[in-house]
């Protein structure tokens, strides 16, 4: 059974379609991201699943109740908003103390237990109100896990942090998925949530454009390669030339204007191979007269294959490195896409 | 029900921990206390007089008169602390679901096993324990300060007890009785604008002015102020029960409130609380938390 299962979801903020027909599924286990740029409806998204906000059509179940009743989970689900709603008053212990009797259950996690847990087990004695923005944030994630949640919301728990609160926060998120508790995090910072999920859902424009595993989405979207080679043009012609390989570009020389770059045909530098169609590559660029840099889709050859038709063909390579295809490129990817179906994705 | 419970615990526990609220506590206790002082300076200042006076005549100086009948200035300070006291319950109850709401705090505890009837009825736990609180201490604090400046007894007049110790004492806790229903249903009202109101200082300014409006205007409404529970509260144009009974302890002949009136004071303020209790829930529970 899911833990949190959406089902055909739809919520109109007056004539605004914040989100549209949006179905999603965790499960168990899963650290699931929530994914999209600002204003795609992930807080609206995890404020209709956690019954705090009514919505116009759809079904959502929250460990087996209808969102709406969310309240008779009975603590097994925590969640940490954006903005850290704190008792400013209060020391972070008496914030605990303040929740646990909301909760109203016995067992599970205490207060020092999860100060531990959560690193500021030293501020236990200090006001809300004096802490600094990662602290608060780890406050409000040590008040979460009182008790036994099995399920934890994260509304962009990132935001706002500095690179060493962004990776305190990340490893803390690794231990609590660790410790056997369900994460659902919502953030718009792909690279640091690729680090983390194994499941994702990516929203655009309140839509649902995918819903996976991270494994299968980067799977199949093959490596790229990223060439210095001189002359340039031989190399280009060289490459081509092998069986198996997707798509060879030669990226516009530097100083080059990106109107010119994106004017000339076949030269999308930028556009990954789901986007353009693989192999889709029939013009030849002008190229330069001597050394240059390729960008190869290269299939199912492998790199040093490339690299030792360039040399035996007289090219001389003096750099050949393997991009590895990102959640961040992906998401790209599928920004183009959406756009390109007509769905409106803030720029 | 286990819900409400668990959020008056959780707020009586937040209010228990804060500055603010004890700063408040042992304000309207100064208040009720200052309030009785006053009256206490009142009576000395009146014999500082009457003692000047046989001076300059040449008369023999007037003997120190003792301690006058402490029912009433006790009830005057006690009403003094209840007006203050009334204000201070109206700002509470009037922020606590619309700041919970703009902090997220209601969130929490929606999220984690309260029903948002819940959120509401823990709050209305949390003004039972309020009004008793600031009836308590501002009470105490004028009895304490009554107690040691005047003297609790009979009611008499030029030697003619009027009314003895043990009536002023029944007629005192019916009045005190009295003030309890409209208390509450202040605090009813307060629950409903903020419910109503998006923001803290929004939701206090709108209960204030309401309730400042009212009662600065209820002088023009005639008998018919008595339809709404405000009308029976402590405030500063004061027509509650308790006011009434400072009268009698004076021994003011036209003071206290008729059968009638008494009963409205006590059955009108309770229907009018329910209806406003079932408003903020109703509001509450369609609102995005």
């Amino acid at each position: 059974m899911s833990v949190l299962a959406v089902h055909s979801l739809s919520k109109s903020y007056g004539a605004t379609r914040a989100v549209q027909d949006v179905s999603l599924s965790v499960e168990r286990g899963d650290v699931y991201g929530l994914l999209g740029p600002n204003g795609s409806g992930k807080t609206t998204t995890l404020c209709c699943a956690l019954g705090l906000l009514a919505f116009d059509s759809g079904s959502i179940e929250i460990l087996g109740v209808p969102a709406s009743a969310i309240h008779r989970t009975a603590g097994r689900v925590a969640v940490v908003f954006d903005g850290a709603t704190l008792v400013d008053g209060l020391t972070c212990r008496q914030n605990l103390r303040y929740a646990r009797r909301l909760l109203g259950h016995d067992g599970g996690r205490g207060e020092d237990e999860v100060l531990a847990l959560t690193g500021i087990a030293e501020l236990g004695d200090r006001r809300a109100g004096r802490l600094s923005l990662g602290q608060r944030r780890r406050l409000s994630i040590a008040r979460a896990l009182l008790g036994r949640p099995e399920l934890l919301v994260l509304d962009e728990p990132l935001s706002g942090l500095d690179t060493v609160g962004v990776r305190g926060m990340l490893e803390l998120f690794r231990k609590l998925s660790g410790g056997g508790l369900t994460l659902v995090v919502s953030s718009h910072r792909l690279h640091e949530m690729e680090s983390i999920v194994n499941r994702v859902a990516i929203l655009l424009g309140g839509r649902l454009v995918r819903e996976s595993s991270l494994d299968e989405l980067l799977a199949g979207r093959r490596p790229r390669l990223d060439v210095s080679v001189a002359p340039a043009a031989r190399a280009l012609a060289l490459v081509r030339a092998l069986p198996g390989i997707e798509r060879a570009e030669l990226l516009p020389p530097a100083g080059a204007s990106a109107a010119s770059a994106a004017a000339a045909p076949g030269a999308t530098a930028t556009a990954p191979p789901a986007a353009a169609g693989a192999g889709a590559t029939a013009a030849t660029p002008a190229a330069p007269a001597d050394g240059g840099r390729l960008e190869i889709w290269p299939g199912d050859v492998p790199p040093a294959a490339i690299n030792r038709a360039l040399v035996a063909g007289g090219c001389d390579v003096s750099a050949l490195s393997v991009e590895r295809l990102t959640l961040q490129s992906v998401f790209e990817s599928l920004v183009d896409q959406a756009r390109a179906a007509g769905v409106q994705v803030p720029a | 029900m286990n819900g409400a419970f668990r959020v008056f615990r959780a707020e009586a526990y937040r209010l228990s921990r804060s500055r603010t609220a004890w700063l408040a506590g042992l304000f309207l206790a100064a208040v009720a206390a200052l309030r009785v002082l006053a009256a206490h300076a009142a009576d000395m200042s009146a014999h500082a007089s009457a003692l000047q006076r046989a001076l300059s005549q040449g008369k023999a100086a007037p003997p120190m008169p003792p301690p006058g009948n402490a029912w009433a200035p006790f009830t005057d300070g006690w009403l003094a602390g209840l007006t203050v006291g009334t204000l201070l319950l109206l700002i509470a109850s009037a922020r606590t679901i619309a700041a919970d709401r703009e902090t997220g705090l209601l969130r929490l505890a929606s999220t984690r096993s309260v029903s948002r009837a819940g959120l509401v009825l823990g709050r209305l736990l949390q003004g039972v324990l309020l009004v008793a609180l600031v009836m308590l201490v501002t009470g105490l604090a004028a009895w304490l300060a009554a107690n040691a400046l005047f003297q609790f007894g009979p009611l008499v007049e030029d030697r003619y007890e009027i009314l003895s110790a043990a009536e002023l004492r029944t007629e005192f806790w019916r009045a005190a009785g009295a003030t309890v229903p409209p208390l509450l249903a202040t605090w009813c009202f307060g629950l409903a604008v903020s419910a109503l109101l998006g923001s803290g200082i929004g939701a206090v300014s709108v209960a204030l002015a309401t309730w400042l409006g009212f009662d600065l205007f209820k002088e023009a409404l005639g008998e018919h102020q008595y339809t709404c529970f405000a009308a029976f509260n402590p405030s500063f144009v004061d027509h509650s029960c308790l006011k009434q009974f400072a009268g009698i302890a004076r021994g003011l002949s036209d003071a206290g409130y008729s059968d009638s009136l008494y009963a409205l004071n006590l059955w009108l303020p309770g229907p009018q609380a329910l209806v406003l209790l079932m408003l903020a829930i109703w509001v509450t529970s369609r609102r995005p938390l």
